[in-house]
Order: C-alpha cells, then structure tokens, then sequence
C-alpha cells in the first residue's frame, strides 16, 4: 500500500507546499546551473521534519526533466560508496545524452559521521569540487556538520509549514480520497502535527483511511488520540530508520515517557517489522531496555536511562536488516488494558489473601504467607464457591467475607449473593450459640 | 478456629500429634518441660510443620493465654525490615502475660535481605529479655551466620508417604468421604511431601464430592492447563508471533497465569516440542535468561513477548523469511 505522503508527494516546485522563499531560491540556482558552472555546485536543504526538502528535491529534478541518483541513510555513506555511486554518476554521467543530465540527491547528510562514515565527508567534498551535476544535500540539523563543508553549499532554510497551509493540504487530500471531512477536524490535525506536514497527512491517514466522512463525531477519538498521534510519529520515526541518531533524537523530541514509548513499541513492533529474525533482535532489545527500566525504578538511578533510550530506539532500529516501506497502522497498546485489569485483581487478590491471614485484627485465620494463600487456600476457595456452595458459605462466614470478596472468588454475581445470605444465617447460629457459652474446640485427628 | 479450612481445622494443637519430626518434637518437648528455650531456627522445605511446631509449642508454654504471648510475622508478606521491627517493638514492650517471656514467629525469614537480615539480629538482641525468637526458613544456608550462631537449628524433613497417608485417611474418615486407593496415590504424587498441599487438596477435591479418585486429583491439579502453554508455543514456532501473542495475553487474564507461571512452564513444555533436542538445550537457555530479566525487569509482559519472538526466530515456520 502506498503511503499518502508517497502518493501526493508534489510533482513541480510549483505545488510544494509552503516555504516560498526556499522555493524560489531554488529555481534561482538551477537556472545558474543552465547558465555554466554555479557559484556553489551544491545546495544544502536544511530544517526541521516534514517541511519539504525532499519533496522539493524531487519536484526539481522533474522539473528539470532531469534524472535523479538518491543515497539515504539506509545506505552506507562511506567514502567507497560515495566514490563508487556518485561519483560515477557525477563523472561519467550515462551513455545517453537524455539522460545525463541527472541530480545525485544525498538524504540525512547531517548523519554522516563516525568511524564506520569515515572519509565520507572528505569524499563529498572532493566530488562537490568536481561534479558536473547539481548536488542536492537535505539535512535537519546543519550546524552538526563542519563549516568549511557548509562554506562549499548554497544553504537553503525550510521553515516549518503554517497550520492554514498544512490544512489547505489535508484539504486537498480529502478532496482527492473522496473523504468528506469537517473542517474542525483537519484543523485539530493540523494543528497537532506542529508545522510537519509529513506527520500531519500520516495523522490523517490513520484515521480517515478507509472512511468516507470523519465528522465532529470522530473528534472525541481525535483528542483522545492526542497523544497517540504524537507518539505515531514517534513510532515511525524509530521503527522506519536506521539511523542511530534519527532513532534516539525520535525518543528525545517525544514529550511521552521512555516508558510509555516501550510499550508502544512493543505493541506495534510485530506489525512492522515482519522477518522473525529482525523481530526477535528488535524484542531483545526491548527486553534489554525494560531490563535497565526495571534497574532505574528498584534503585531510583536515572543515570541508567540513556541505556533504556538507547536500547528501545537505536537498539529496536538497527535491528532490521532492511527497511519496511509502506505506511503502518499502529495499535493502541493492548497492555495498558491489561496492566490495568491485572494490577486491579492482583490487588484484589492480596487484599483478600491478606484478609484470609486476619492479623489484621490480632486473631491469625490461616497460618501462611500470602503467596502460600494466594497459591494453594485461594484456588480452593475458588473451587468451594463453585461446586459447594455449603462448605463456600461455612468458609465465608467463618472468614468474615464481605459480598464483593465472595463475589471475587465465586466469579457470579449470582452465586455469590446466595452464598452472602447463607453466611449471614451461619454467623447468626454461631453468634447464638457463643452467647450460650457453647465454644466449638479444636479437632484433634486422634481422638474418636 | 476456622472449621471450614481444613488445614487449620486438623492443625495439631499439641507437639505430640505431629506427625513426623520426632527428634524436633523431642527436643522441643524438652524445653517445655524446662520452661525456656533459646532462639530457634526452622529449617525445611513447606508443609512439614514448621508453623504448626511454632504454634504448638506457644500453645504449650502459655496455656490459654497463648495467642497474647505469640507474634506470629511473614517476612515476605511485610514489607521491609523497618515494619518487622516496629511491630516486633510494640509487641515486646509489655511483658508476657503468665510466662517468663513472648515468642516472635518469624515465617520465611530467608525472604530477607542480609541487611534487613542484620537489621534483625540487633533487634533480637535488643529484647533478649524478653522475648524469643523463632525463625523459620526453607535453607539455613541463606540466613547469615550470626543469626544462625544465635539460633538452635531444627530442620524439619520432607514429610515420608506414610506420614501423609495417615492425616489425608483420618481427614477423610471424618469428613465422610470415599478416599479411592489411586485417589490417595495421586494425592501423595502430587503433595511431594508437602503435607499442607496434601490436605488443600484433599479438600478441593472434596468441593466435588464426596468420592475422591486419581482422576478428580488430576484434573483438580491441571488446572494450571499446561495444554494451553504447549498450544502457545507451537503457534509460536510455526512463525505466527501475533497469534502466539493473543494466546499469551490470554492465559495471563483470562487463566490469571502470572509470568513466572508461563516461564516455568514454558520451560516444561520445551521438552515436548517436536524439534532436535539440541534446539531444546538453546531454548532452554534462552527461558533461564528472560526468567532472570523478568526478575530484573520493570514489564514481565513485555519480557514474555520478547521471549516468544525468539522462539518465533527459531521455530523458522512457514511466515518466515
């Protein structure tokens, strides 16, 4: 399935969105390049996420009618591999004249770096100096790479994208996917997906695929999901790259908890990621990650943080072997239900084993532990309320159950108020009787 | 006395009918006879009669008064060595109502850090005077040493079939039940020694019916459906993680399995898997490290997750790549 993003990514500068200035400046430098030799052999787009450098670069290229060569960061940026892809592609060009006029378009630049990118910087350099083709560079974050490396570029700012522009997309798109949307509904998307317009038409895919209307109805979903649309992003962003830094700075540029981005992943993984040898690799890290989580919340040192960051974004995204395109519809995370339901019957639980024990009022019930209660005199009772509810009442009277601890064990509303009155009728017989002084004494096996 | 619990109904009130530990009912028969006794370590395995012993000898030192006397503690139910010691403090402040000092029944103290376990020591000295204290454990080797040192070691042994046979029968003689001889046998197969399991189930049993066969045991026990793990695991090598998945969340809200159920018996079920016992041996590695990381962890649901990819990765079913 194609991603909406993919399928209306723009076709000519002309329909990219927002960021007219970086647009023009744009046009400006390719007709240099028609001209002879520019002043600057490449052009550094730079800017935050989803505000159109690579939509623009790739409207450029068509525009010009020329052909593109892409590296990105899947592909390793070493010297060789920038030496052998574009550096042929810069030199030689192709055999057809047509097609030799190409751009080399080259993704996360600001990634470049490292033991194992060593010399890839070096090498761009060298083939800026040289290259008979437009070099465009696309980057979020410029000042990570040397100056006299930006000196070389023509240094192109893309800004995040106004909320009226992002809308008039969304727009657009509704219009296009046949989606009959109420305003009110593209603007809280827009306004959600703060001047990332890529975010914002994934937001809106996740939600208006396969529908034909979203109205105010969907709005309450929409707010809840709030916080989900966030974290979408943050998903994508870690589950979709393999770049270490993409995958930690997508966890830092979260505002959720490390923990509840765990658990998201830890949901959504298994959608994305469909080979099980990648899967088991991304889970271990995961596993790694909550392990070190486990380390911060029993000792309250939150210097071990980093390594839980670490481990569930850069850990969970190199451990793909390659990248899963196409757009994934992620899951709410079904283990906050059940965290929720477990943490609410174990607490039930101890309650009662904890009742069953009666120190409480100085007076022991059952001699042994909770876990031993829990383990072994819970499952009875269980079993006592369900196939003889006689002995259950005996039990629940003698053990002061209230309704809802009957209730709990007996697992019926029903069967448990019959055992409530009988127990009631129990206790009333014994009180009686213990007002005539009538104790009863302890068994002993060995008497007849 | 709770009748309708059978445990604590036919919980021997008096050190002579315990059954098993003789020389421990000696030796503490003598200190009622001296009336004193040190401090004393209980050391065995569950159900042999640690507790009951405890409760029998306050009984016998204090008469009727004894339950004023007897701080009966569980060092794995409290939480921390601070509230142990605060109810220990309030409890040894006033004097022994008819005896020369109280005792402090200390259940599982092997549950305790060696610091809580320091901690304790200068507790228990600081009230020699006054009270005495009995510790019970499964191991020894896990209380320190100077706790030990201060202690008179009793250790209590795995209860022998004979032993057992002879509770279960008179339990069942007078609650009227029909106790089959294979029903019995499965009754001791599973008990493992451990009589308080063989009385809980007994009386489980008993919630059926009054005739007690192997069967009814048996199905009383498998309970913990081991069928449903198995089933688990082979969705889970055959490639389908998401279906292995919705199979586990299943067993531990539905089932209310808690983690370390479904690790041990993930471990269980390993063996019957059809796949090269030296597969076995790897997986079975595996499950000791996620086990270890579920202690170690924050989220045992997101560790079993984990541990199922890895059998997903090794099962090579047919989804995979």
């Amino acid at each position: 399935m194609k991603t909406w993003v993919e399928k209306y990514r723009p076709r000519t500068l002309k329909e990219v969105a927002g960021n007219p200035k970086a647009i023009a400046a744009l046009v400006a430098w390719v007709k240099e390049w028609k001209l002879g030799k520019p002043k600057k052999r490449a052009v550094l787009l730079y800017g935050p996420p989803g505000s159109g450098k690579t939509s623009a670069a790739y409207a450029l290229a068509r525009d010009l009618n020329y052909d593109y060569i892409e590296l990105n960061a899947s592909d390793w940026r070493t010297r060789d591999v920038i030496n052998r892809i574009v550096g042929s592609a810069s030199r030689f060009g192709t055999l057809d004249p047509e097609r030799e006029k190409k751009v080399i378009i080259l993704d996360e630049v600001d990634g470049i770096h490292g033991r194992a990118e060593y010399g890839g910087l070096a090498a761009l350099k060298k083939l800026i100096g040289q290259s008979r083709h437009p070099i465009i560079l696309i980057a979020n974050d410029p000042w990570k790479l040397p100056a006299d490396f930006r000196n070389l570029t023509l240094m192109v700012e893309f800004k995040r994208i106004n909320q009226r522009t992002v809308l008039r997309v969304l727009k657009e798109i509704c219009r296009r996917e046949g989606i009959e949307a109420e305003e009110k509904v593209l603007k809280i998307i827009a306004a959600n997906s703060n001047g990332d317009l890529r975010s914002a038409i994934n937001d809106l895919q996740a939600l208006a695929e396969g529908r034909r209307k979203l109205s105010l109805a969907d709005v309450e979903l929409l707010t809840m999901r709030d916080v989900e649309i966030k974290i979408f992003d943050t998903l994508v962003r870690i589950l979709k790259t393999e770049s270490i830094d993409r995958a930690r700075e997508a966890v830092f540029d979260s505002g959720e908890e490390p923990d509840t981005i765990l658990k998201w992943l830890a949901e959504n993984l298994p959608l994305e990621y469909r080979d099980p040898e990648d899967l088991a690799r991304a889970y271990n890290y995961l596993s790694r990650a909550d392990v070190f989580h486990g380390r911060i919340l029993r000792r309250q040192d939150w210097g071990l943080l980093s390594y839980m960051v670490d481990l569930m974004s850069a850990g969970v995204a190199l451990a793909k072997k390659r990248k899963y395109p196409g757009y994934t519809r992620y899951q709410y995370p079904k283990i906050f239900a059940m965290y929720a339901q477990l943490r609410g019957e174990r607490q039930s639980l101890d309650a009662l084993a904890e009742k069953l024990q009666g120190r409480k009022d100085a007076h022991t019930k059952i001699h042994a532990s909770k876990r031993i209660i829990k383990e072994q005199f819970i499952p009875m009772l269980v079993l006592l309320m369900k196939h003889n509810p006689e002995m259950a009442a005996l039990a629940a009277s003698e053990l002061e159950l209230e309704l809802k601890e009957i209730k709990l064990l007996a697992g019926d509303e029903k069967l448990a108020g019959e055992i409530y009155k009988q127990a009631e009728e129990i206790t009333k017989e014994r009180m009686r009787r213990l007002a005539r002084g009538d104790r009863t004494k302890q068994v002993s096996l060995w008497e007849f | 006395m709770i009748e309708a619990v059978w445990v604590e109904k036919y919980r021997p009130s008096k050190l002579d009918e315990m059954v098993g530990q003789r020389e421990v009912v000696e030796r503490l028969k003598g200190y009622v006879a001296s009336r004193n006794m040190p401090n004393l370590l209980f050391a065995g395995p569950p159900g042999t009669g640690k507790t009951t012993a405890a409760l029998a000898l306050a009984r016998e030192f204090f008469g009727k008064n004894w339950k004023a006397n007897f701080l009966e503690l569980n060092a794995s139910d409290e939480r921390g060595i601070d509230v142990v010691r605060g109810k220990i403090k309030n409890f040894a402040r006033t004097q022994a109502i008819g005896g020369d000092f109280k005792i402090i029944f200390l259940d599982e103290a092997d549950a305790l850090t060696k610091d809580a376990q320091h901690a304790l020591r200068r507790t228990m000295e600081m009230y020699t005077s006054t009270c005495r204290f009995i510790l019970s454990c499964n191991y020894s080797s896990k209380i320190i040493e100077p706790i030990q040192s201060r202690c008179a070691l009793f250790r209590f042994r795995p209860l022998n079939d004979e032993d057992i046979t002879q509770v279960v029968r008179r339990i069942a003689m007078k609650e009227g039940l029909d106790l089959t001889k294979d029903g019995l046998e499965a009754i001791l197969y599973v008990a493992e020694g451990d009589l308080r399991k063989a009385i809980n189930l007994l009386q489980s049993a008993a919630a059926f019916g009054k005739e007690i066969d192997a069967e009814l045991v048996y199905r009383i026990v498998g309970k913990a459906r081991p069928q449903e793990v198995r089933e688990m695991l082979s969705i889970a090598m055959k490639g389908d993680f998401l279906k292995a998945r919705e199979k586990l969340r299943e067993l531990m809200i539905t089932y209310g399995m808690s983690g370390e159920d479904v690790v041990a018996q993930m471990h269980r079920e390993t063996f019957n898997l059809d796949i090269p016992d030296r597969q076995k041996v790897e997986l079975v590695d595996i499950i000791g490290e996620y086990d270890f990381r579920i202690k170690e962890g924050a989220s045992e649901l997101i560790q079993l997750e984990a541990l199922l990819a890895q059998f997903v990765a090794r099962g090579g079913g047919e989804n995979s790549v």
